[in-house]
């Protein structure tokens, strides 16, 4: 009995569907990044973002592209942010920032730091992060 | 009084509306008894129109507010202010929320006007749907408070400010302030609104149980969302890119993906239509992408707007209460459409055909697969913070560069489809023809991949990519030839796959052989960066308040001037590149920040602090009270001198620097001298009044001191982003020729099934 060319063809579309819906589970696992404290994520030490407040009191230093500051919480805690990018823009007139980063041993270590600003706007992309 | 000309108004539109509706409701029920049709039709019109008279009022209404600023107004307080100029005033109507939802509802107003005049025996169930939407538009503004609705209905736009009139508004935010971008939000929304009108056709064929008419007249309105939708998208690219400084013009960024489902959506729909047009195959199909191409605008509009991306978008939204009517709306046209699909199921009749898979709808099937599967997974990463809350975990967040990695295989495919789909010219093709087809453009775009992996491509993905993206183009080339020679009119096509090609292979340039470097140029110092010299010359006002900062830029023999922009406003620094343009490359300069080196002679102290600087021990003792003068000054200074102590080698001095601050001017600052060594000298630069600090400098000590001043930018090659740009073009085109071919076919009568497209005997190009 010979197979019709459309059965074989329809079969290998949906296996190359199915691959690729399997590829794209598994990106999406490696991909997904969640929201954390500073405790959930020292405990976790995986990528994460934590959002927080830039504790004003606490030195902040800018040393060539190599950027410290003290972030805290909401919960309160506060841990030491190390970003190797500069300072990022808006920075000082953020309400509040997302830190994208590991933390081990009590550092942050940013990826990526997002600034939110007091704006009240709500046009697409106005305040948005700089950068793809 | 205000209620009359502001909300009043919102709310005989509303009814109109609501009227409109239920008129046309009535018309298309009765659509065979001419006398009561003609009645209910001609009421339906008329409650139309009074709904658009409703629309313009309030419209122009709300611009002179804006024009005239009248602060009072919380619309007009929050978004412009009155140092903008005309043309920004007029963009500040569509800055908010309120403002795009009158802007979106006098698009819909203006294609109903459109489609009243020209689509026919549609106009009564295609209307009725439109006009539905509508009165969910209008909902929107309506502002009126419900006894069990916490929110109450609507957000009004001429609601009042509480207390005193404000006597100057908040502004435009700044990084508006640019002409793409008064042109882009009303392109993309022109490109929304005309999505309910291949829904409502959608909705008649079901309501009329018809399937077969309704897409010669769909077709160009869904031709027409899909170009305005795409060229609106692609301004925004733009816009970020040549304004913004983010260095890129896609990000994947909730609020970007949001407006690209729908998009995805109808060019997918698209495909299948030409499908169905030819061998009457894929009618479910057809109504059901046109349902969720309406319904992904109006989830998008929910996403963005309801405020439930506030924690993983960046994007600032006010919330503005409009949750639940936001979700109603999604809901009932997805429900709409989809129930009725459901409801049509068994009656739809589907036409059975043993195609080939050597047939251009085999391809076109496969197009649309492809694009709905990436609209898929674009939907689902820009639902997470909807997922993850409803299960109650913690929210998380996607990646960009998941996108990137997941839709790679897709675009490759797209490439290879869109190739082979568009050589296969309307009738079925056997191997061999097919293979005489096609053999050029791939041999031609083999040497085109193989002379990219010569200059230097490795990586294995990308070399696919290439190499479908240029048989793309070199295939739907040779077809645009072809059709050229024969008739233009069906040009359309071949060049928006053309443009295509074009878009995929500058999207591999540009991104993933983009060279970026952080660079730090010392004012007056040459920085060596990507074969180019560069030197920072210094500031320079640039006139509005802003700072442009000089960079000579020398490439070999030639040199220009680049000048980026940074200034400060109210509420943000803004940053705009300086972008120099090559045949084959930008060369991109962003402007980081400016880092001013701190001066080594400078000591904070507290009172009775001291601290010890090249040998001197300074301890700052006091201010004098006697000698100051705090306020009360005839002449409004405020003059402060303190005593500090400077002891070397045991011998210990007393000086008074005097720090003289003016209303409106800095301060003046006096060095005071030991009198030992007049060479050296001591001042007060600073003082902090709360923590009671002072920041002395000193002056003819050893070492000396230059004011450094170093910029630090974002540069970065972007090669073959122009070919990018071009593909945009070249797409757009495609788009107008298909449209007019479209419109001028929209009369004629669904053919059989059997009957071949017309080009098929006049045009023989099917090789």
């Amino acid at each position: 009995m010979s197979v019709k060319p459309k059965f074989v063809v329809g079969f290998v579309v949906i296996v190359a569907v199915l691959a690729w819906l399997g590829f794209t589970a598994q990106e999406w696992g490696n991909s997904a990044i969640g929201y954390a404290t500073i405790s959930e994520a020292a405990k976790s030490g995986k990528l994460a973002y934590i959002k927080g407040y830039w504790l004003k009191e606490e030195p902040t230093e800018t040393n060539r592209n190599v950027f410290t500051f003290y972030l805290k919480d909401e919960e309160g805690n506060v841990a030491r942010v190390i970003y190797r990018n500069g300072k990022p823009n808006n920075f000082e007139q953020a309400t509040s920032v997302v830190v994208q980063g590991k933390c081990e041993n009590g550092t942050i270590y940013a990826k990526d730091i997002l600034v939110k600003c007091p704006s009240k706007y709500q046009s697409e992309k106005a305040d948005s992060e700089k950068k793809i | 009084m205000e209620f009359f000309t502001g909300k009043f108004v919102t709310i005989v539109g509303f009814c109109a509306a609501l009227a409109a509706t239920y008129a046309f409701f009535r018309a298309a029920q009765n659509d065979d008894a001419k006398p009561v049709y003609d009645e209910w039709l001609s009421l339906a019109r008329k409650s139309f129109f009074v709904m658009m008279i409703a629309i313009v009022v309030n419209g122009f209404h709300l611009l002179y507010l804006i024009l005239t600023h009248q602060f009072q107004y919380n619309y007009v307080k929050h978004y412009s202010s009155t140092d903008l100029n005309v043309f920004y005033l007029i963009s500040t109507f569509y800055a908010g929320q309120e403002g795009s939802f009158m802007l979106w509802m006098f698009y819909g107003g203006l294609f109903g006007l459109f489609l009243m005049k020209t689509a026919k025996e549609y106009e009564a169930p295609v209307m009725t749907v439109l006009s539905l939407s509508q009165a969910f538009l209008l909902s929107m503004i309506l502002g009126i408070d419900m006894p069990f609705l916490k929110d109450g209905i609507g957000s009004d736009v001429f609601a009042l400010t509480t207390g005193p009139v404000p006597e100057e508004g908040d502004g435009l935010n700044p990084l508006l302030q640019n002409p793409w971008m008064v042109i882009h939000p009303p392109t993309l929304f022109v490109g929304f609104a005309s999505l309910i009108i291949p829904y409502s056709y959608a909705i008649a064929a079901m309501w009329k149980n018809k399937y077969d008419d309704w897409i010669r007249p769909a077709t160009p309105w869904v031709l027409f969302s899909a170009a305005t939708l795409g060229i609106g998208i692609m301004m925004g690219g733009y816009w970020a890119y040549k304004v913004l400084g983010w260095g890129g013009y896609w990000g994947w960024d909730p609020v970007e993906n949001s407006s690209l489902v729908p998009w995805l959506l109808v060019v997918a729909l698209i495909h299948t239509l030409i499908v169905q047009k030819k061998n009457g195959a894929l009618k479910k199909t057809n109504l059901l992408l046109a349902t969720l191409a309406f319904s992904a605008v109006l989830y998008s509009s929910f996403l963005t707007r309801s405020g439930v991306l506030a924690d993983t978008s960046v994007h600032s939204f006010t919330d503005l209460g409009l949750y639940n009517q936001l979700l109603a709306f999604v809901l009932v046209f997805l429900g709409l459409g989809v129930g009725l699909l459901v409801i049509r199921f068994k009656s739809i009749k589907v036409v059975s055909r043993d195609e080939s898979i050597y047939s251009r709808e085999f391809f076109l099937l496969c197009g649309a697969v492809v694009l709905t599967l990436i609209a898929g997974v674009v939907v689902a990463g820009i639902s997470t913070p909807i997922v993850d809350s409803l299960l109650n975990r913690p929210i998380t967040k996607l990646e960009p560069d998941f996108y990137n990695e997941v839709t790679l295989p897709l675009a490759v495919l797209i490439g290879f489809l869109s190739a082979i789909g568009q050589s296969i010219w309307w009738t079925k093709i056997d191997r061999d023809n097919l293979f005489k087809a096609l053999w050029l453009p791939f041999a031609l775009a083999l040497v085109f991949t193989s002379v990219l992996m010569l200059a230097g491509m490795k990586d294995v993905s990308m070399i696919l990519l290439a190499l479908a993206a240029s048989f793309s183009l070199f295939a739907n080339g040779q077809v645009l030839l072809k059709v050229l020679k024969g008739n233009p009119k069906y040009a359309g096509g071949s060049l928006t796959h053309v443009g295509l090609g074009l878009m995929l292979l500058g999207i591999i340039g540009s991104a993933k052989y983009d060279q970026t470097q952080h660079l730090e140029l010392p004012k007056g110092k040459t920085v060596q960066a990507f074969g180019k010299e560069m030197t920072y010359a210094g500031m320079q006002d640039v006139g509005g308040g802003k700072s442009g900062f000089k960079i000579e830029v020398r490439d070999g023999n030639k040199s220009y001037v680049a000048m980026p922009i940074m200034y400060e406003t109210k509420r943000m620094t803004v940053q705009n590149p300086d972008v120099a343009h090559y045949l084959t490359k930008d060369f991109y300069i962003a402007p980081v920040n400016v880092m001013i080196k701190d001066n080594p002679n400078q000591l904070i102290l507290k009172k009775g602090e001291s601290q010890t600087l090249e040998g001197y021990v300074v301890k700052f003792v006091n201010f004098n009270m006697e000698k100051s003068v705090l306020g009360g000054g005839v002449d409004g200074k405020i003059k402060v001198v303190a005593i500090l102590e400077v002891s070397k080698d045991g011998k210990t001095e007393t000086i008074e620097p005097v720090y003289l601050i003016q209303a409106g001017s800095a301060p003046i600052i006096e060095y005071a001298s030991l009198p030992s060594a007049p060479n050296v000298s001591f001042a007060i630069t600073r003082i902090d009044a709360t923590s009671g600090k002072v920041m002395v400098e000193a002056k003819g000590l050893g070492t000396n001191f230059e004011p450094q001043e170093t910029l630090i930018v974002e540069a970065s090659v972007k090669p073959f982003i122009n070919v990018l740009w071009l593909g945009t073009y070249v797409v757009a085109i495609g788009f107008v020729v298909s449209i007019y071919r479209r419109w001028q076919e929209r009369k004629l009568k669904a053919r059989s099934a059997l009957v071949a497209e017309p080009i098929a005997d006049k045009n023989p190009v099917a090789l």
